[in-house]
């Protein structure tokens, strides 16, 4: 067979190919920023069926009709994210799988858009090669987002929304600008699907191919942009590949792909595309050159908090002067935690005010609160498990880092400059906490003590004014201690005020100017560290009379 | 030219009998043709894509030695329990064809593909259909929404398509010269009936049951509400069911209520013999008149007694053909070969291959242009479905005929 | 007429309850949201007719249907499941691995049954109707009724009385509190299994009775409605599950009815919209659900 006659078989194949790969892209910037959406295959529909409608009914040039339609299914991600960005996980792919099945339910109905006999009379104006130009543009687009400040976003996001909202990450904004990407990128698909043949009905685009796509994503793996185009491919082209070979019973095929995607979930659950080399993470050497900040000063003024009928805290009043270190002492369940997320904005108080260099910031978001430059570490440990201890500290960085992205595209040196600068800043950081070497392990695999440097590291990285280290000694042993409280002055010395919370008293003494104590939920005693120590109420908290 | 591709091996008669009522045994039977190594060669040699170099025909003046016949229809997916019958069927006629000499000595050489139900999968099949195995005419696949995005390419490609379901009014035979159906649509059929049932039975009122997200019985709905019009028949009911719906006693009792003289039920496959029985157990004694769906042995089968008077317009006279002896030899050989009764499906698939022989006789040749001038020449040939021709259109021009089920058979409709 | 509507709905509802209680245990168990279970119902439905087909009566072959579900619930939890359980985004990848089985199950259906629909012999079911007060009501239809309300009933009774149900009870709350005290995991994970899928089971035998057509593509209504039933009543709530189950049964059959049928499929997904928008918990629903 001749190449032309080759291409004339396969000509629609690939087109098909094509189209499930830009699919298969804006399922996977929605689970990127850990989203499980489904709702690519409705946004396709919307945009499939605006495009041919406006070249039929109202004669527009094929061009301009796919991009009203796709901008009418960004539009509609739009609308849907309003009620949907707060769902999570199985909640959000039910609730997705749903819009997928109204559109597809609406579209039935409507006479407009001819019912279930679908519209034709459509001739097809998109050729093959304008797929792969579109589907080249859009993977190149995305494929040079990740080390920018929102592709960093959203894997923090992805990884954890609450550490990330802590290094100033919007995380609702995130979210919402993945979902309209996804809008558009299957929009982008469904309008030239509709362009592509001379046909296109309701069926075509419901519950099925939405299950269908994140099965190209699940098969193909989500942690690289092309991973999901891997898993688009192959799906799409099993079809004619059993036929070819003389296999002829559907059931087959179902088989094939059910067996496919359970061997992939149990055994590669970083996809197909996990099985690719990944160029290694380059690890610049530390760099010089410090950002001055400004200490922060942090009051509270008889912040209470209750849960139901429990009073976590009640009346506490707690005054940390610009530069200074208080450590935060008190039994298990004293309400130490508590306070720092009422400070943090993570969990506001119910009643009390939280003053930041004298601003009321008490009903500020974490977000907000974090670039006004608060930072913290966790108690339950919240590290960015997937990612390297270098990318998270430079999720840290994300609310300074330059805008690349442009420059990125054009692949100027600039772009380039200014990410090794900023690779070079985190590697101090790093060496500061003791973590030097360790920059290209992965979270989940540094030990218990070492991520809890990296948390440290990473709550440094956003330059905070104000620092809140919750329990940073838990697993350490002497020498670490001590290493510790040096550290925590250091932090300090540079610049920064530091809220303390420490269970290891020889820690919290010497790293302290400052103590206050807390016991169910109230303040039992303030003052430095050698009045603390002597207070007879203090003792009587830790001691029982 | 090296033959990258594996034909798939010719069979005669799969045959997968089904568990039906307690008199019948039979075990379901597999033929896999699962072929692992052809599935790698494949694989490593998808890239030359490969084909029947040999063959330098299929164009204008056709091989001569033989009619290549391509045939898609849906055998799995939704749409499959049809797709089994227009093979059955397609098999039979160039089974009978050829052991009767061919088409003027030359042999139907057939291709069978499976389209699951999918356009994507109807448009790859064609493309390989045309350019690849050189077909010299094209019948199916099985759903008018497969049919509208296959019959332009197959149109701009010239090569000539028939169809054998397409329920849709338009987007097929529209589209051009090389499209042509041989099924009545119910558009055709419906306002027969209905006219032939208010003439006997005198109904004043009705109500009206099709299913809302399916292409085939969404036009039957609509035929039945203009007939209904036509006739001056007062629609008190109008409801609706989705595809994959068992359930319709919401609906039946809703239409229970309102007392109609008759019902008027669209729908097709499974839900055809349930609506039947479901509308009986809810209280509804009228008469019912359906649309080509209902002309399926499954429904007297299934429905049992409560089929009984159920008015059928259908495009084949499932009855017992004592007038057609074309149509009772039809019947003979599908229940011998298959060991079950033919739809209308089979039906038409049949006569598609019949007429399509046809034409290659009187266009003088196996190739695509020579079909098509048979095609416009086409007159009364002789098919189960009567003396078939086409219309200007190259729809079916054909008298509907009116069925009427009586004691799990379907007998001619008196007036 | 709106007395018989009740009846439907009942009826039907009483259907959708039994499924969504299965979904329900394994979501509330496990986190994980089990695809699966709409295959389940369709096989057992299978087994139910296949055994039927050998002449052994009905009411036998619902036991045994049920049964075989359970197991069939059990080996799912086995080769889907477990291996996956310890990981840390196990209620994802459950739900992946419950796609992939769903689709295999599925496939293996098509293959052994084909696309043709199946029914009971003839004369092997009970075609008796109750009519009284305006409603007509048919044997299956009431042995739909009273054995869905039994199974109700008798899960919140083990639940609540039994050890087996405290163990439930015990993981669904904290599985590591509950192995620490002595819960043996594997072997109530599996027996909940076994419960999901002798409901799920159940429901698919009592759909096929009721409406007399068994394709390998039964399950697929049913999982829709069955998330929207779990939805509503609170996704690891059994009595959430089960009110909401003839809630939507109800409301399904008055939209159509009161509105226009039409909107029945609507329904499901407007109970989804509405509540996630409004009350994510569902009406019973406590907990808050593990995110991804």
């Amino acid at each position: 067979m001749g190449l032309e006659v080759f291409f004339e078989v396969y000509r629609d194949l690939f087109g098909q190919i094509g189209i499930a790969c830009l699919y298969a892209l804006s399922i996977y910037i929605v689970l990127a920023a850990g989203q499980l959406s489904l709702a690519q295959a409705g946004f396709g529909a919307i945009s499939a069926y605006t495009a041919v409608l406006l070249i039929t009914e109202q004669g527009f040039a094929a061009p301009v009709a796919i991009t009203v339609g796709i901008a009418a299914a960004t539009l509609a991600a739009g609308i849907l994210a309003l009620p949907l960005l707060r769902l999570r996980g199985v909640f959000l792919a039910i609730a997705t799988i749903g819009f997928g099945e109204v559109v597809r339910v609406t579209l039935n109905n409507l006479e407009i858009t001819g019912g279930a006999s679908g519209l034709t009379g459509n001739l097809p104006k998109v050729e093959v090669w304008h797929i792969y130009a579109v589907l080249g543009i859009c993977g190149f687009l995305l494929a040079r987002l990740a080390p920018t400040g929102l592709g960093r976003s959203l894997s923090a996001v992805r990884e954890d929304e609450t550490a990330a909202q802590m290094q100033g990450i919007n995380v609702r904004s995130v979210r919402l600008i993945a979902f309209l990407i996804s809008g558009a990128l299957a929009g982008t698909a469904g309008a030239l699907e509709a362009n592509f043949g001379f046909f296109i009905g309701p069926a075509q685009f419901g519950e099925q191919r939405a299950i269908e796509i994140l099965t190209f994503a699940v098969i193909g793996g989500v942690t690289i942009w092309y991973g999901p185009l891997i898993g688009a491919a192959l799906l799409t082209l099993l079809p004619t590949l059993l036929r070819d070979s003389g296999v002829d019973e559907g059931w087959v095929r179902l088989v094939l792909q059910g067996t496919i995607l359970l061997l992939v979930i149990l055994f590669l659950p970083d996809g197909l595309a996990s099985l690719l080399p990944r160029r290694r993470q380059k690890v610049p050497a530390p760099s010089d050159d410090h950002i001055a900040t400004q200490p922060l000063e942090l009051r509270t003024e008889s912040v209470s908090r209750h849960f139901g009928g429990v009073t976590a805290l009640h009346d506490v009043s707690v005054h940390l002067r610009p530069g200074r270190v208080l450590g935060l002492v008190g039994p298990n369940g004293a309400g130490k935690t508590t306070l720092v997320n009422a400070i943090t904005g993570i969990v506001p108080p119910s009643s009390g005010r939280v003053l930041i260099d004298g601003q009321d910031v008490t009903n500020m978001p974490a977000w907000q609160l974090s670039r006004r430059g608060v930072a913290r570490t966790f108690q339950n440990l919240r590290v960015f498990t997937h990612l390297s201890a270098l990318d998270n500290v430079l999720a840290g960085t994300v609310r300074r880092l330059p805008r690349t992205y442009f420059s990125r595209l054009l692949f100027l040196p600039h772009a380039r400059k200014q990410e090794h600068e900023q690779a070079a800043r985190a590697v101090t950081l790093l060496d500061l906490v003791g973590l030097a070497g360790k920059e290209a392990i992965r979270g989940d695999q540094l030990s218990y003590g070492d991520q809890r440097r990296l948390e440290i590291a990473r709550a440094l990285a956003s330059n905070p004014g104000l620092v809140i280290l919750d329990e940073p000694a838990a697993g350490m042993n002497a020498n670490e201690a001590a290493r510790l409280v040096g550290l925590i002055r250091r932090i300090a010395e540079t610049g920064r005020s530091v809220v303390l919370i420490e269970h290891n008293m020889s820690v919290v003494m010497k790293a302290s100017d400052d103590v206050a104590v807390l016991n169910f939920g109230e303040v039992i005693g303030q003052g430095t560290p050698d009045q603390i120590k002597t207070a007879p109420a203090v003792v009587e908290a830790y001691l029982g009379a | 030219m090296i033959l990258c591709r594996l034909r798939p091996p010719e069979t005669g008669g799969r045959l997968r009998r089904r568990t039906t009522q307690h008199t019948t045994e039979g075990k379901t039977h597999m033929r896999a043709r699962t072929n692992v190594a052809g599935f790698l060669l494949a694989v490593t040699l998808a890239a030359c894509g490969g084909g029947d170099g040999t063959t330098a025909g299929g164009n204008d003046e056709g091989s001569g030695e033989s009619l290549t016949l391509g045939a898609m229809f849906a055998q799995t997916g939704d749409a499959a329990i049809f797709g089994e019958s227009q093979i059955n069927g397609v098999r039979l006629a160039v089974e009978e064809i050829n052991g009767d000499g061919g088409v003027d000595g030359a042999q139907i050489d057939l291709l069978v593909e499976d389209t699951g139900s999918q356009n994507e999968q109807a448009i790859n099949i064609l493309q390989r259909f045309i350019n690849q195995d050189q077909v010299d005419v094209v019948v199916g696949p099985t759903l008018s929404a497969e049919g509208k995005a296959v019959a332009p390419i197959a149109n701009s490609a010239q090569v000539p398509i028939i169809g054998a379901s397409w329920a849709a009014p338009t987007g097929t035979t529209d589209v051009g010269p090389y499209v042509w159906r041989v099924a009545l649509t119910d558009g055709q059929n419906i306002p027969k009936a209905v006219e032939a049932a208010v003439e006997r039975d005198g109904y004043e009122t009705a109500a009206l049951l099709f299913g809302s997200d399916d292409p085939f019985t969404q036009a039957g709905g609509q035929a039945f509400e203009s007939a209904a019009q036509e006739t001056g028949i007062d629609l008190v009911a109008i409801e609706t069911f989705a595809a994959g719906d068992r359930d319709f006693s919401s609906q039946l009792t809703k239409i229970a209520a309102a007392n109609p003289d008759a019902l008027f039920v669209s729908a097709t496959g499974e839900s055809t013999a349930s609506i039947v029985e479901q509308a009986r157990q809810a209280g509804i004694a009228v008469p019912i008149v359906g649309g080509n769906g209902f002309n399926t042995p499954t429904v007297p089968e299934n429905a049992g007694d409560a089929a009984n008077g159920v008015i059928v317009a259908a495009a084949w006279d499932a009855s017992s053909g004592a007038d057609n002896p074309t149509n009772a030899a039809f019947i003979e050989a599908y229940t011998a070969e298959y060991n079950k009764a033919p739809d209308q499906f089979a039906a038409q698939a049949y006569s598609a291959v019949y007429v399509l022989a046809e034409a290659a006789r009187l266009g003088g040749g196996t190739g695509r242009e020579q079909i098509l001038d048979g095609l416009k020449q086409v007159e009364n040939v002789d098919t189960p479905l009567g003396d078939f021709n086409f219309t200007e259109g190259r729809d079916a021009d054909a008298e509907p005929v009116i069925l009427e089920i009586q004691n799990g058979e379907y007998i001619r409709f008196e007036s | 007429m709106w007395e018989q509507q009740l009846v439907n709905g009942l009826v039907s509802g009483g259907v959708y309850a039994l499924f969504a209680l299965g979904l329900t245990l394994v979501f509330g168990v496990l986190d994980i949201l089990n695809l699966a279970h709409a295959s389940v119902f369709m096989l057992a439905a299978f087994t139910a007719l296949l055994v039927v087909d050998q002449g052994i009566p009905f009411p036998i072959a619902i036991v045994v249907a049920t049964f075989v579900a359970g197991l069939l619930g059990i080996l799912l939890e086995r080769v889907a499941f477990r291996p996956i359980r310890d990981r840390a985004d196990s209620n994802l990848s459950g739900l992946l691995t419950s796609i992939a089985a769903s689709i295999i199950l599925a496939a293996g259906a098509l293959a052994f049954f084909g696309p043709d629909a199946y029914r009971y012999p003839r004369g092997s079911l009970p075609d008796h109707t109750f009519a009284f007060a305006n409603v007509r009501l048919t044997a299956l239809q009431l042995l739909t009724l009273v054995l869905s309300v039994v199974m109700m009933v008798g899960l919140k009774l083990l639940l609540d009385r039994t050890s087996f149900g405290r163990s439930i009870r015990a993981i669904a709350e904290k599985p590591l509190a509950a192995r620490v005290v002595g819960v043996n995991i594997n072997q109530t994970i599996a027996g909940t299994f076994f419960l999901s899928g002798a409901l799920g089971g159940l429901a698919g035998v009592l759909y096929g009775l009721l409406f007399n057509t068994m394709t390998a593509d039964m399950g697929d209504t049913i999982l829709l409605k069955g998330l929207a039933v779990i939805i509503l009543g609170g996704m690891a709530s059994v009595t959430g599950a089960a009110v909401a189950g003839f809630v939507l049964g109800l409301v399904e059959v008055f939209t159509v009815q009161g509105i226009g049928s039409e909107w029945r499929d609507a329904v499901a997904f407007g109970v989804i919209f509405v509540i996630l928008v409004v009350r994510p918990t569902g009406l019973f629903g406590l907990r808050r659900v593990r995110e991804i």
